[in-house]
C-alpha cells in the first residue's frame, strides 16, 4: 500500500485507565466502538466527549467521531 | 547514551512495584527489545526478566502501562496498543519508553 490515510492518536478514558488509539480520519462511529470494545470489560458502554470539566456531549454519529479525530479531543467511556 | 540504542530496538525503562514482600519495593530496570516483536514477545521478555531477578518467586505481571508524550500512563495490552506506542516513539524520534508494571 502506497497511499496512507492520516492517522491521529486519540485517547479514551475508562474507569481508572487511559487507552490510546490510532484512528484514521475517516473512522466511523461503529469502527470506533469496535476498537474500544475489546479493551474494556463490557459490551454495553457509551461514549462522551471528555471536556476539561463537567460532562461532554454523548457521541453517537460518524460526524461527531470525525470531529473528535480532527480536533484531537479526548473520549470518556462509561458503562451503561 | 540514546545513540547507543540500535535503530531496530527500543529501550524500555521499567518501574515495578514488587508487592510480594510485606514492604512494597519499587525497582527500576531496563530491557532492550526489538521493534519487530509482538505484544506476546514483549510480555514474555518482561516476565522472564522479572523471574530471573527474583528466583522465580514472583507472580507474572498482569498489567503494563507506558508513558506517552503528555506524561499520561496508557494501557499497553495488545499488539495494537504496542503499535500505537511504537508510532508515538517514531513520531517523537525517541527510542526510550517508560513502562510501569502492575
Amino acid at each position: 500500500l502506497t497511499t496512507e490515510l492520516k492517522t491521529s492518536k486519540i485517547k479514551f478514558y475508562y474507569k481508572d485507565d487511559i487507552f490510546a488509539l490510532m484512528l484514521k480520519s475517516d473512522t466511523t462511529y461503529k469502527e470506533l466502538r469496535g476498537k474500544i470494545a475489546p479493551r474494556i470489560d463490557t459490551a454495553n458502554f457509551k461514549l462522551q466527549v471528555k471536556p476539561s470539566d463537567g460532562n461532554g456531549e454523548e457521541i453517537k454519529t460518524d460526524s461527531q467521531v470525525n470531529n473528535i479525530i480532527r480536533a484531537k479531543l479526548k473520549i470518556a467511556v462509561y458503562d451503561i | 547514551f540514546k545513540n547507543s540504542i540500535p535503530e531496530s530496538s527500543i529501550l524500555l525503562r521499567i518501574s515495578y512495584n514488587n508487592n510480594t514482600t510485606s514492604t512494597s519495593i519499587s525497582e527500576i530496570f531496563t530491557l532492550l527489545v526489538e521493534k519487530t516483536w509482538n505484544f506476546d514477545d514483549l510480555i514474555m521478555a518482561i516476565n522472564s526478566k522479572i523471574a530471573n531477578t527474583h528466583n522465580n518467586t514472583v507472580l507474572p505481571i498482569s498489567k503494563i502501562k507506558y508513558q506517552d508524550e503528555d506524561g499520561d500512563f496508557i494501557i499497553l495490552g495488545s499488539d495494537e496498543d504496542w503499535n500505537v506506542a511504537k508510532d508515538m516513539l517514531a513520531e517523537n524520534n525517541e527510542k526510550l519508553l517508560n513502562i510501569r508494571l502492575y
